[in-house]
């Protein structure tokens, strides 16, 4: 359940939540003989004699070149008994990948967690990974100053680090720049307004062939409408599902009701693609790609998967638009602290070696290299600037900078809440289930749909706190409460204290 | 093979043993019929009624799925599920599918069977091998292409506006309350061709003296249909009837590729659902996702008493 | 006269635009085949690509490994195949024509598991592979696919021998034959039209099998049998719509060629094996 502790789901499902372990860790050293394996605790890589092969699994399908081209193959110049392979899966098929490796011990040495949805801190508690901070010392890296209890750092010891900014959010529009100009826009020029907004969609719908839509709104993945409604709802001025100043389950709240007459109204103009309703945000990216419609609004990556896959698009040209807002009060996007990305299983055999082919991913270089890729962008932001990348891309990082702060995250206050996170069930449908089943004509009263996931939510969070408590932790609902939190501002590490 | 056909059927077991062994006695002296069964006993005991008592185990555990283990706490899966409208949303339509794609497919095929049967029909081994294609194509790249061709601008829809049968295009899959029914038709389109084999087979064995005979009586098409095919299908009726509705039971791959169970929940078929719980939730939820296979396989067994049990007595009350 | 051939053409006519529209699936493969990615869904209904694009094929051969994905699946199915047959017959044997202790609860345990799906079933099912350390090999994905279930092959080998009239086997037995020689002598020719039968129907089950050669071959990609390995190919270039076509038209070629071949024989085999 996102809802309660993230300010807005993330994309690809990436450790969306994160706590504290004061209670998990018994558990954790019962499930893992203490997490270290003797013998390679303390040895360099290097002394390891004989082959090493460090398997690993991700869903970053743009930084593949990256990875295994120059990441890999630098790590074996260096180190010619070591060997990364590396297999890039689809995130759903990654999540269900991992969990099947893991009950049959195929997990590879590193992965990432697409696609398992769920808290970092449940798969922490549950044993999954091995602590990289034995191996390497991160406190010195230029990584120091993003690494969060209850995210990265658990019980004091570091399972992680964030690769990505945390600041992004996917309802940045990509404009075919093309088409604007036959319509006679400037490609350049974003629509404050909602009202504009869907001015200027209607005027690309028109003045383009019958071939071309307005806009590409796909409805398969319910994470990403759940994404657009909220960041809409955000810019509204909600502060995000949760309302951090009385902790309260805001997906009822007016915002949240604005947004959501924001989409049926774009449906409504009849601008969208027709096919959106069975597309999935990939699909829809090659059909953008192709020409079929002038805009179509998802992640920073969106220019770096072009790249990959549809590279003519690029050239062709393209731009990005700021996220519009009901009016020009522009409300605020709020994320959580970047993640962590990739992760050391607790059955790598050499979680040394992996460790530190990790490790090198913490340079200011690496950070200019992944710049270059336009995927997420990196955690050391600066790096953008400096990089040759497409101006596009280095517009939208800047609309980040405008629009998006760090919102709080409760069990980085109180490793207690990833306990209760852990006993939360799913609540259905979700405000992006609604969001679908709205926009697709299967329910017409969303006001109702948003109140009843509301009502479900908050009761669900009661519950799992409760049992939670049972087990011995110290978890209640203040803890959603952060009565210093300030609206348009980012919520630091200093702000927690 | 006609040897045996014509051999007459003996049902009782072997010669006549001295009465009254004992059951050890009995079974040593079978020492080898245990082990013409061995294979059997050891592979199925393993790999089909372990994994099933398990699963029954598990139905009463806590098991958030990062765990490696669960704990017991009896019936209160199932008294969540009971409460769950998901759960019988999706067994609805898991029920709707059985109801219309087992009847349909079926049917369909022995429509073709007959057809093709009939030495008349030219062509009879292109057809049916074209018919049969679909049934040799792996399930994920069926759930892309009928994505792609039964998409609004895809060439179906072109087709259908084009010959002015529709308006607008038709949203086969994005629309709650045509996804499933788009997904019955893919499933239908994909396994036709295996029923409408044991259809052909089914016919072969009618004699063809039986039809000339209903010929020289004057029968035409469908009296020659209704008093000589039907009576003599009727058993394997029930049989390829059985083994379609097991199939459709077995409709995970497709329907996710198709429409992952959406929009909104509108094709979200028990497996699905179970998936979905298993494997897709926020902290997944193995020991729930068992108790819902375990309710629908109850659920499902009750029903096909249900239906025997009606069977029988309409047949009772025919005779 | 007239009116016969004029219905047979009808029905002709009529049969062969029910398979245009059946297979027109297929020939939007082929044409996606050989079109550009933005060409696929630019040009409607004209299957014809502007030029062939063969490098599609190219590249599919080359990112999918379509010679050991063929040998796995070749491998793993034969395998199956052979286990099914195998342990069926010796099971519908004794089950077809002897009584015996424990006869009943047998027969009980194929009628309730005979519907139940292998989803519900993959968690222990792999747990148990794993303890057999059988994961990632294809002896294990043959175990999961063909060592349990498949009570209906099992039921039709003893429909079949339950018919065989008793003197064969008697005067076998006079002549000294033990069971084993009078079952795989006699029995199991004499059953010929069931195995080819069940050969053939297991034969289209292990060859579309996804779930459990997927789990059980995870961290071992080179072990990957066609479905899971197209699938996989779908997953991670899911842009890529014409690569995926000339995949699926060259994982289907092979098939598609045995079918041909060997139909008739399916259905008149699958006949016998229902006159029984």
């Amino acid at each position: 359940m996102s809802t309660s502790t993230t300010p807005r789901p993330s994309r690809r499902q990436l450790l969306r939540t994160a706590g504290g372990l004061a209670i998990g860790l018994p558990l954790l050293n019962a499930c893992t003989g203490g997490g270290q394996s003797a013998q390679n605790a303390g040895a360099d890589p290097t002394d390891a004699s004989g082959p090493i092969t460090v398997n690993w699994w991700d869903h970053f399908r743009p930084l593949t070149e990256l990875f295994e081209k120059k990441l890999f193959v630098e790590y074996h110049g260096k180190h010619d008994n070591v060997t990364v392979k590396r297999r890039q899966l689809d995130p759903a098929d990654l999540g269900q990948a991992l969990q099947l490796a893991r009950r049959s011990k195929q997990l590879p040495d590193v992965h990432s967690t697409a696609g398992l949805s769920g808290s970092v801190a449940a798969l922490v508690t549950n044993g999954w990974f091995h602590p990289i901070g034995d191996f390497v010392d991160l406190g010195n890296s230029p990584m120091k100053d993003y690494l969060y209890d209850g995210i990265h750092r658990f019980d004091g010891k570091v399972y992680t680090f964030p690769v990505f900014s945390g600041r992004w959010h996917d309802s940045t529009t990509w404009v075919n720049s093309a088409l604007a100009k036959q319509a006679s826009l400037d490609p350049e020029q974003s629509p404050a307004t909602w009202d504009e907004y869907r001015a200027t969609v209607r005027t690309l719908d028109q003045k383009t062939p019958d071939s071309v839509h307005g806009l590409l709104l796909p409805m398969k993945d319910t994470d990403y409408l759940g994404g657009k409604l909220t960041a809409f709802a955000q810019m509204a001025g909600a502060p995000g599902q949760t309302d951090w100043k009385t902790g309260e389950i805001a997906v009822a709240s007016e915002p949240f009701i604005q947004a959501m007459e924001f989409l049926l109204a774009l449906k409504a103009d009849g601008v969208l693609h027709p096919a959106s309703s069975s597309l999935g945000p990939r699909d829809a990216r090659a059909r953008w790609a192709a020409g079929e419609a002038a805009l179509f609004p998802w992640g920073p990556w969106f220019i770096g998967g072009l790249m990959v896959e549809e590279s003519p698009a690029v050239k062709r040209g393209i731009s990005a638009w700021q996220i519009p807002a009901p009016s020009t009060q522009r409300g605020t996007v709020y994320v959580a602290p970047a993640p962590g990305s990739f992760f050391v299983s607790d059955q790598a055999k050499n979680p040394k070696v992996a460790a530190d082919v990790l490790f090198q991913m913490t340079t200011a270089d690496f950070a200019a290299q992944l710049a270059t890729r336009m995927d997420q962008p990196p955690i050391l932001l600066d790096s953008v600037d400096k990089a040759d990348v497409h101006p596009a891309y280095k517009k939208n990082v800047s609309f980040f900078q405008q629009d998006v702060r760090i919102g709080p995250v409760p069990e980085v206050r109180n490793g207690g809440v990833a306990k209760a996170l852990a006993e939360m069930r799913d609540v259905h449908p979700s405000p992006g289930e609604i969001v679908q089943a709205v926009l697709t004509g299967s329910t017409k009263d969303y006001k109702a749909a948003l109140q009843q996931y509301a009502d479900k939510a908050t009761k669900e969070r009661k519950r799992a706190i409760d049992a939670a408590k049972k087990k011995g932790a110290e978890v209640s609902e203040d803890d959603w409460v952060f009565g210093n939190w300030q609206p348009g501002q980012d919520y630091t590490q200093a702000s927690y204290k | 093979m006609t040897v045996t056909t014509e051999a007459p059927v003996r049902q009782k077991a072997p010669a006549p043993a001295p009465k009254r062994r004992t059951v050890w006695r009995r079974m040593r002296d079978d020492w080898w019929i245990y082990l013409f069964l061995l294979p059997t006993v050891v592979g199925y005991g393993l790999y089909t009624v372990y994994p099933l008592v398990a699963s029954w185990w598990y139905a009463f555990l806590d098991w958030p799925g990062f765990a490696d283990v669960g704990t017991f706490i009896g019936f209160a899966n199932f008294e969540l599920l009971w409460a769950d409208d998901l759960f019988w949303n999706s067994f609805r339509n898991s029920l709707v599918f059985l109801a219309i794609a087992v009847p349909l497919r079926v049917g369909l095929a022995l429509l073709l069977a007959i057809v093709l049967n009939r030495r008349s029909t030219p062509f009879r081994g292109l057809f049916r091998t074209l018919l049969f294609l679909p049934v040799v194509t792996t399930g994920a790249i069926v759930g892309v292409v009928f994505t792609l061709i039964l998409d609004a601008g895809g060439p179906v829809n072109l087709a259908l506006v084009k010959s002015a049968l529709v308006d607008s295009p038709v949203d086969f899959l994005g629309s709650s309350g045509m996804s499933l029914y788009s997904v019955i038709g893919v499933w239908v389109w994909k396994w036709l061709g295996i029923t409408l084999i044991y259809w052909l087979a089914a016919l072969q064995t009618i004699p063809n003296e039986l039809y000339e005979a209903a010929r020289i009586d004057g029968a035409g098409n469908w009296k020659e249909f209704r008093y000589v095919t039907l009576p003599l299908l009727l058993p394997f009726l029930v049989v390829i009837t059985l083994i379609d509705m097991v199939g459709a039971l077995n409709v995970f791959d497709l329907v996710m590729t198709l429409t992952g169970g959406g929009p909104a929940f509108s094709s979200e078929v028990v497996e699905v659902y179970i998936y979905r719980t298993a494997f897709g939730a926020t902290v997944p939820q193995l020991g729930y996702a068992s108790a819902a296979a375990v309710l629908f396989g109850l659920l499902t067994m009750a029903l096909a008493i249900a239906q025997a049990l009606g069977i029988r007595a309409a047949r009772r009350a025919m005779a | 006269m007239t009116a016969t051939r004029s219905s047979r053409w009808l029905i002709g006519t009529g049969l062969a635009l029910l398979c245009a529209v059946w297979i027109y699936p297929f020939l939007w493969l082929v044409s996606g085949s050989l079109k550009t990615n933005p060409e696929i869904f630019g040009k409607g209904l004209n299957l014809l690509p502007e030029a062939p694009v063969w490098e599609n094929y190219s590249r599919a051969w080359s990112e999918v490994g379509f010679s050991s994905y063929m040998l796995n699946t070749v491998l793993i199915t034969l395998g199956t195949v052979a286990l099914v047959i195998m342990r069926s017959a010796l099971a519908g044997y004794v089950l077809g024509r002897y009584d015996f202790v424990g006869k009943k609860v047998l027969i009980g345990v194929f009628l309730v598991t005979f519907f139940l799906p292998e989803g519900y079933t993959i968690i222990p099912v792999t747990q148990l592979t794993d303890q057999l350390g059988l994961l990632n090999s294809h002896l294990g994905v043959v175990l999961g696919l063909g060592a349990g279930g498949h009570a209906a092959a099992t039921l039709l080998y003893a429909g079949f021998f339950r018919t065989i009239p008793k003197d064969l086997e008697e005067s076998a037995r006079m002549d000294g034959a033990g069971p084993l020689t009078v079952f795989f002598r006699i029995m199991l020719p004499l059953a010929k039209p069931i195995t080819v039968s069940v050969f053939i129907l297991q034969f289209l089950a292990a060859w579309n099998a996804y779930l459990l050669p997927l789990v059980f071959t995870l961290s071992h990609p080179e072990l990957r049998t066609l479905a899971v390995g197209m699938s996989a190919f779908v997953g991670e270039n899911d842009t890529d719509w014409a690569g995926m076509a000339a995949a699926a038209v060259l994982s289907l070629a092979p098939v598609v060629a045995v079918f041909v071949v060997l139909q008739r024989q399916f259905v008149e085999s699958l006949a016998g094996a229902v006159k029984q």
